[in-house]
């Protein structure tokens, strides 16, 4: 079953081409690895995907529905999450609050009730509490809770980002370089962690610099160079393309 | 905090009566009037991080709806609501298209707009009686209406205090209240992250209207109590350098701050008078205040105040409140 299916996607910024007739697929359960090299068009692609930008061509279909017209925020609730590329929080909240925030599609403030506190509400809240420490318990940040978020370190800041992306629950979660800073076991566990996602139901699509990662987790492989998706397949069928081991991988010493 | 400032807000406006030199509390109640547009303001600025310019049109437009229906024989009590209500209205029809920019735009574009309702308040004399200002407004003689049930007057100086009183501290207990929910920490999420507010599926069109409109519904409801506490409405008391006073209390109080507004308009209002200058210096001075403010203490009046409790505290061996971003 396709959860998401690219047509031709296309996008230019002024004369520059990001991205030219893209076609691809994303499959439920699947983690899609993107690679390629930079300024290839990858967050260019997610910025499309969650509709930051509009395509100047091209179909984006989620669930069997086209998403083109929708907002980012409209996009988000019919099930699309995303991270970014430089860790991004609400750094004035808490570690809890981040999360919390991020329910907003699924426990949807009322705006009396929250204002007067009222037992009905603050029920609510506390399932949505406990939601969000079963989030922060899967990502391994349960005991930052209440830390300030702008001040944790960056390893930890990339993990609150997928909490936060998981938070409102998608069915397809975009993560952009999620382990560039981290050092080598929390690569490992953020790796473990990606896995279960797929496990419990969450597509996954992947911007990857570090091999071994996509290599570890990856079920298939696309490559973007210069706006063209150049190939597409299993990890092993591709890491030993020639076309994509001369644009982005290099040639290894012989 | 909450509950301490509440306490000494409402003790001040008891007690000051008692012991005020004559004119002390008719200039008491007029802060005060300015305390509500400006928590409104600081509401905005600081929870939204929408830089207003507006804001005066917001409070021209309640005062001179209730003082032209207070003229046409209206009871004051809905008059007052409906003013808040029309401001808020206004509030979604210029927020609609203002928030479609960011930033120092949005601050030209609701700068221009107070050009604007200042040329029609001016010109429009059939109305609004153009530069000779809007006089005769009468007192609130019964503020449900002449039914014979509940006579309430606001006429003398004391009913017309307790009447601005508690729409300040109700006025100051419900933003209070807004900002400390989970609609306030939505709105802080998107001051500060807008583009991660919206990929987690938060509508942030709606959110920053909603801020502008309540915004804009406690400053309308300031223009009533403006109109029936002076009952002489003139277009520059609502002009560019009306909001630009406004601003000076927000940024003397501490600009995300709500108890920092109250303090800021105090300071501002009454310091002219304690210091005795004349009204044309009176700009200047809040002028070189306001730089000598972001300079020293840029958290303001509100910044300075918890920091001496937070060391009185410490004094007496109590734990210190812990800083937090939400004041």
């Amino acid at each position: 079953m396709k959860i998401l299916e690219i047509q031709e996607l296309t996008k230019n910024f002024g004369g520059l081409c990001a991205l030219h007739s893209v076609t691809l697929n994303v499959y439920e359960n699947e983690i899609l690895g993107l690679i390629g090299p930079n300024g290839a068009g990858k967050s260019t692609f997610f910025n499309l995907v969650n509709g930051f930008y509009t395509p100047n061509d091209g179909k984006i279909i989620f669930t069997g529905e086209e998403i083109n017209d929708l907002k980012p925020h409209q996009r988000c609730r019919k099930g699309i999450g995303r991270t970014f590329q430089s860790p991004s929080n609400f750094g004035n909240l808490t570690v809890l609050e981040n999360v919390r925030i991020g329910q907003h599609c699924c426990c949807f403030p009322k705006f009396f009730p929250s204002i007067l506190n009222t037992a009905g509400w603050r029920k609510k809240e506390k399932l949505a509490e406990d939601r969000a420490m079963a989030i922060l318990d899967s990502v391994g940040i349960s005991s930052w809770v209440s830390a300030q978020a702008g001040s944790l370190p960056l390893g930890i800041q990339r993990r609150l980002q997928i909490a936060i992306g998981l938070s409102s629950e998608p069915k397809l979660i975009l993560l952009d370089e999620v382990t560039s800073g981290m050092e080598v076991s929390e690569k490992v566990e953020t790796m473990e962690l990606i896995r279960s996602l797929s496990r419990v139901g969450i597509s996954c699509v992947l911007i990857e610099h570090d091999m071994t990662v996509i290599k570890g987790v990856c079920d298939r492989i696309a490559v973007l160079n210069f706006g063209v998706k150049i190939a597409e397949g299993k990890p092993e069928e591709v890491v030993n393309d020639p076309e994509v081991v001369k644009a982005y991988l290099g040639e290894e010493d012989a | 905090m909450m509950a301490g400032s509440l306490i000494a807000l409402i003790s001040l406006l008891l007690i000051f009566p008692l012991f005020s030199p004559p004119g002390g509390l008719y200039l008491l109640d007029l802060a005060e009037i300015y305390a509500i547009l400006a928590m409104s303001l600081a509401f905005t600025v600081g929870y939204a991080g929408l830089l207003s310019l507006a804001h005066a049109v917001f409070f021209g437009v309640g005062a001179y709806f209730t003082g032209l229906s207070m003229i046409a024989g209206w009871p004051f009590l809905p008059t007052f609501f409906l003013a808040g209500f029309i401001a808020s209205l206004l509030g979604i029809v210029i927020g609609f298209p203002a928030l479609r920019t960011r930033g120092v735009y949005f601050s030209i574009t609701t700068l221009c707009l107070t050009i604007i309702a200042e040329m029609v308040l001016n010109n429009w004399e059939s109305l609004t009686r153009g530069s000779s200002g809007l006089g005769g407004i009468p007192k609130p003689d019964n503020i449900f209406g002449s039914t014979g049930f509940l006579l309430v007057k606001i006429n003398s100086a004391s009913s017309y205090h307790c009447l601005i009183s508690v729409v300040t501290v109700l006025t100051g207990f419900i933003l209070y209240r807004i900002t400390h929910s989970e609609i306030g920490r939505t709105m802080i999420a998107i001051r500060d992250e807008k583009k991660l507010s919206s990929v987690i599926g938060i509508n942030t069109l709606k959110y920053e209207l909603i801020n502008f409109c309540i915004g804009a519904f406690f400053a309308g409801l300031a223009g009533s109590l403006y109109a029936v506490f002076i009952r002489y409405l003139h277009p520059t008391d609502f002009g560019i350098l009306q909001c630009f006073d406004i601003l000076a209390m927000v940024v003397v109080g501490g600009a995300n701050s709500i108890s920092g507004a109250i303090m800021g308009s105090l300071f501002i209002n009454f310091f002219p008078e304690l210091i005795g200058i004349t009204p044309a210096l009176k700009r200047i001075v809040y002028g070189i205040v306001i730089i000598a403010v972001v300079i020293f203490m840029p958290y303001g009046l509100q910044g300075l105040f918890s920091q001496i409790v937070n060391k009185v505290r410490s004094r007496i061996g109590l734990k210190k409140e812990q800083k937090r971003a939400i004041p």
